[in-house]
């Protein structure tokens, strides 16, 4: 079997492994363009973010430790989070299908 | 002498506390830069010597009336409350302040950490125990009935995860970074060789602070969770909490109370939800919209300081809204000489935390 190419690596900030295609929102005012089981890769999120948290499979942020926003939000609801990972909005693009790992904190390429 | 010297101790024990949480908070928001909405040295500087000014007017006007620590601490409720609190003490517009003011605050904060957190004010081994042993066993036995098994019932349990991730964006709409002043996550509490967590939001319904709020289907939310016994949660001074596993997937039972009554069946928590989701929808319009309206933020950022101490204005029968005029005044006047940090950039945690200890020391004097 082939392993997966690993694009991304951040800090682990809720546990969870899922798979789906990438939307990169900087900001809010395009939440409506993320779609229900997205996985939601941003700068950092904000309160204004949350209709497309609600969305979202799993978050991505660029920046960002074990406390902060993104963090507790998906810890609360229950999905896979990476954080700090500096450059994921300019890694990742949008539709891309990837896997997060966020027990790891690893991002991998394909489906 | 013994005395003094105790209290020195403590309230050193205090600013480290807040210095080390202060900076780690820092770096959780790309290095102090993104906060939301508001630079919190801007709100923080605007708000500091009014907030605790008003706290020594009110807690000396309960101490002339009788009351005890313990009792004022009830009154409050929330030990991550007063924890947040503390992160005015660097602020360089507290001088304004006398230092016999400010020590009988920094020691009174002190007294009432560590009667809401049983012992242990400053979360040392990550706790934040505001339940005894005995109450904790006294809250699961007396709500038993109410009990609900995630395996009994998946769905409810699917949807109170999505609620507390819409609440955390409301408490964020109405008390920007400082959430903690409605967010209160304590435990973990050993129940039986399981771990129960509680997670509270209080004051939620804040119509008297923001009109959009008024129409918040309740103002206190609470969870009580049971964990298997390797989940292991960490809460911070400040409030905040970090887990191994994450709460939906590690939860195995809850109960659910809005305004202190029982949710049991999907039905009811589902139209809940439903209301919630609508308040919060209208507010993210709102503030979609308003995020450039400086008037508005800053107006509605001064408030949310004075908003939760609101059951201790009402003990002495006084209204919260009352100090705001002064404050916005202040506010007008000062905003545009606040002096916003640089962020820590290179500084590491040792230097950063000897740094905001020695700003809050200086304003001790």
């Amino acid at each position: 079997m082939p392993r997966r190419k690993v694009i991304l690596k951040g800090i682990p900030a809720s546990t969870g492994v899922v798979k789906g295609k990438v939307r990169i929102i900087l900001d809010p005012s395009d939440n409506s363009k993320m779609k229900k089981g997205d996985i939601l890769v941003t700068e950092m999120t904000n309160p204004l973010f949350v209709p497309a948290i609600q969305k979202a499979k799993a978050i991505i942020t660029n920046i960002g430790g074990i406390l902060s926003h993104a963090a507790i939000v998906s810890r609360e609801l229950g999905i896979p989070c990476v954080v700090g990972t500096k450059k994921a909005t300019k890694i990742l693009k949008n539709n891309q299908q990837i896997k997060v790992d966020g027990e790891e904190g690893t991002i991998y390429q394909g489906d | 002498m013994a005395k003094k010297e105790q209290s020195t101790k403590e309230i050193n024990k205090l600013f480290y506390a807040t210095a080390e949480m202060t900076y780690d908070t820092d770096l959780q928001h790309g290095d102090g830069r993104n906060y939301w909405p508001l630079h919190p040295v801007l709100l923080d500087s605007l708000v500091a010597p009014f907030v605790f000014e008003e706290l020594y007017r009110l807690f000396k006007i309960l101490e002339k009336k009788g009351y005890s620590v313990k009792r004022m601490a009830k009154i409050i409720k929330s030990p991550t409350r007063i924890a947040n609190y503390q992160y005015l003490w660097p602020i360089r517009t507290l001088k304004t302040i006398s230092p016999q003011k400010k020590r009988y605050l920094a020691e009174i904060f002190v007294k009432l950490l560590k009667i809401l957190r049983n012992n242990e004010a400053y979360c040392e081994d990550f706790h934040n125990l505001v339940w005894s042993p005995q109450e904790t066993e006294k809250f699961i036995k007396k709500n038993k009935k109410y009990f609900i098994p995630k395996s009994k019932n998946p769905k409810m349990a699917e949807l109170l995860s999505k609620l507390e991730g819409l609440l955390m964006g409301y408490a964020e709409f109405l008390y920007y970074y400082m959430l903690d002043f409605s967010r209160m996550f304590h435990g973990p509490y050993e129940y039986k060789n399981k771990v129960v967590f509680g997670k509270e939001f209080l004051d939620l319904r804040a119509g008297e602070m923001w009109g959009l709020a008024k129409d918040f289907p309740f103002d206190h939310f609470q969870e009580v969770g049971i964990y298997p016994k390797e989940m292991k949660i960490q809460v911070f001074f400040m409030g905040h909490t970090h887990t191994n596993i994450s709460y939906p997937k590690a939860l195995e039972s809850f109960v659910l109370k809005l305004d202190e009554e029982p949710i049991t069946s999907l039905g009811e928590l589902e139209n809940y939800y439903q209301k919630t989701k609508k308040v919060v929808e209208k507010i993210v319009r709102f503030m979609s919209k308003n995020m450039n309206n400086e008037e508005f933020l800053l107006k509605h950022g001064l408030d949310l300081f004075f908003y939760p101490l609101k059951s201790l204005y009402l003990e002495v029968g006084e209204d919260f809204r009352k100090i705001l005029p002064k404050v916005y005044e202040f506010a007008k006047k000062e905003k545009s000489k606040i002096r916003i940090p640089n962020p820590w950039g290179d500084w590491q945690k040792e230097k950063s935390v000897n740094f905001l200890i020695k700003q809050m020391k200086r304003n001790l004097k």
